[in-house]
């Protein structure tokens, strides 16, 4: 059986493979036993790293520290690692692994609340940002209205000036033809005379 | 300065570089300074350090605007300064006796081991803060070499995807892979060995 190599598992585990080859492995992990543990094992590992918890603070999310809610997280901790201090001398690991685990349930809850104001803040943040992008959406529709408008109004005024322009051309154009008009016939007479004297110098009986 | 739109990591540079606008490098900065400093944070294992390592990362970023490519992505860039500044501070680190991690492991990749504690017995409070698993986790994480280290942070914490992560370290894919495997091995390895013994986390 030719196994895959892990560079392939690591995209499989993470998500990054496509799912013709999704569906192979998937095959491939349901048959071999030995590529099954190495999965395991690397899953196990991967689980692991998610006990880290600051990891669920988002890239682009920023983080606003309060000061206030920090140091009341802090004594809250201070004062039940303290408690726990001062039995621990006494203590066998069992009760230690108790109190440990008493303690981060404590720190848990304590941690859940922040989140929980945290993602209120968010909400506020959110809801803010939709409204400013409501405003300022209303804002560009009605600039663009006016724009519009101003438009609508530069384009008439325009259409209206081509068109005097056109009429005045027009009328020039007409003088200008009737002005030809009459000199081509005032010209178209004397032409004739001119012909007629002409005619009239020649003898009677020259052929034409 | 606010804008009226959702302003992208490459338009906000691009201001930088062009009209120095500094209400540009805010906004850098303020979506950023989070995760920078929390990869540098995991990276040396000193949050106090790691606050000064993003701070110098984003004034990198500031004096260096010129050079950042206009085609390239700004997450990649700004991932590799960090990333450079934390090795500087290793390397830097490593010469010295008292560090954070027990021990960085050797770089030939031989074995998964690390130092004893300084002291063989922890005092109570050390005790209980090393029963906490995050602790455990970070720790497992210390004692990996610092090449494996930071591909488990980019793509498991940071959810960088294996070609990103390629781009920020300038090496193939495949390497990635293989790499982001081995550092998977070893953590199993470091995590079982201090399941099976809670108090002492420091792996030989």
């Amino acid at each position: 059986m030719k196994h895959p190599i892990p560079e392939e598992w690591m995209s499989y585990l993470y998500d990054e493979c496509g799912a013709a080859e999704k569906r192979q492995l998937d095959s491939h992990l349901a048959d071999c036993a030995e590529c099954r543990s190495q999965v395991t094992v690397w899953r196990g590992a991967q689980d692991a790293l998610g006990a880290d918890r600051a990891s669920l603070v988002r890239p682009g999310r920023p983080v606003v520290w309060r000061p206030m809610a920090l140091r009341a997280l802090a004594a809250a901790a201070v004062l039940a690692l303290g408690i726990g201090l001062g039995r621990l001398g006494t203590m066998s690991r069992a009760d230690l692994r108790n109190e440990m685990a008493a303690v981060r349930q404590q720190w848990e809850a304590s941690w859940r609340q922040q989140r929980a104001a945290e993602d209120h803040e968010l909400m506020v943040a959110l809801q803010k940002v939709a409204a400013d992008n409501q405003r300022w959406l209303g804002t560009l529709r009605q600039e663009w209205a006016v724009a519009r408008r101003e438009d609508q109004r530069g384009l008439q005024l325009a259409l209206q000036r081509l068109e005097d322009r056109h009429q005045s051309d027009h009328i020039a154009l007409q003088a200008g033809l009737l002005q030809l008009a009459r000199e081509t016939g005032s010209g178209f007479e004397q032409t004739q005379t001119h012909v007629n004297q002409l005619a009239s110098y020649l003898p009677e009986n020259t052929p034409p | 300065m606010t804008w009226p739109f959702q302003l992208s990591d490459e338009q906000a540079m691009w201001r930088l570089c062009q009209e120095d606008d500094h209400g540009a490098f805010a906004h850098l900065v303020g979506r950023w300074q989070t995760p920078v400093r929390r990869l540098c944070a995991r990276m040396t294992g000193d949050v106090h350090r790691a606050e000064d390592l993003a701070q110098e990362a984003f004034v990198r970023v500031f004096s260096h605007r010129h050079t950042f490519q206009p085609g390239g992505r700004f997450s990649t860039w700004l991932w590799r300064i960090a990333l450079n500044l934390c090795h500087d501070e290793l390397r830097r680190r490593n010469r010295r006796p008292e560090s954070p991690w027990p021990t960085a492991d050797g770089e030939d990749g031989s074995g998964v081991g690390g130092a004893e504690p300084a002291s063989d017995q922890p005092s109570p409070m050390e005790m209980a803060a090393d029963l906490e698993e995050a602790e455990v986790v970070r720790r497992a994480l210390g004692q990996l070499p610092d090449h494996y280290r930071s591909v488990v942070l980019l793509r498991h914490y940071e959810g960088l995807r294996f070609a990103e992560i390629a781009e920020v370290l300038g090496i193939p894919e495949g390497t990635v892979k293989s790499r982001m495997a081995e550092a998977l091995g070893r953590l199993a390895v470091l995590l079982r060995r201090a399941e099976s013994d809670p108090l002492k986390l420091s792996i030989t």
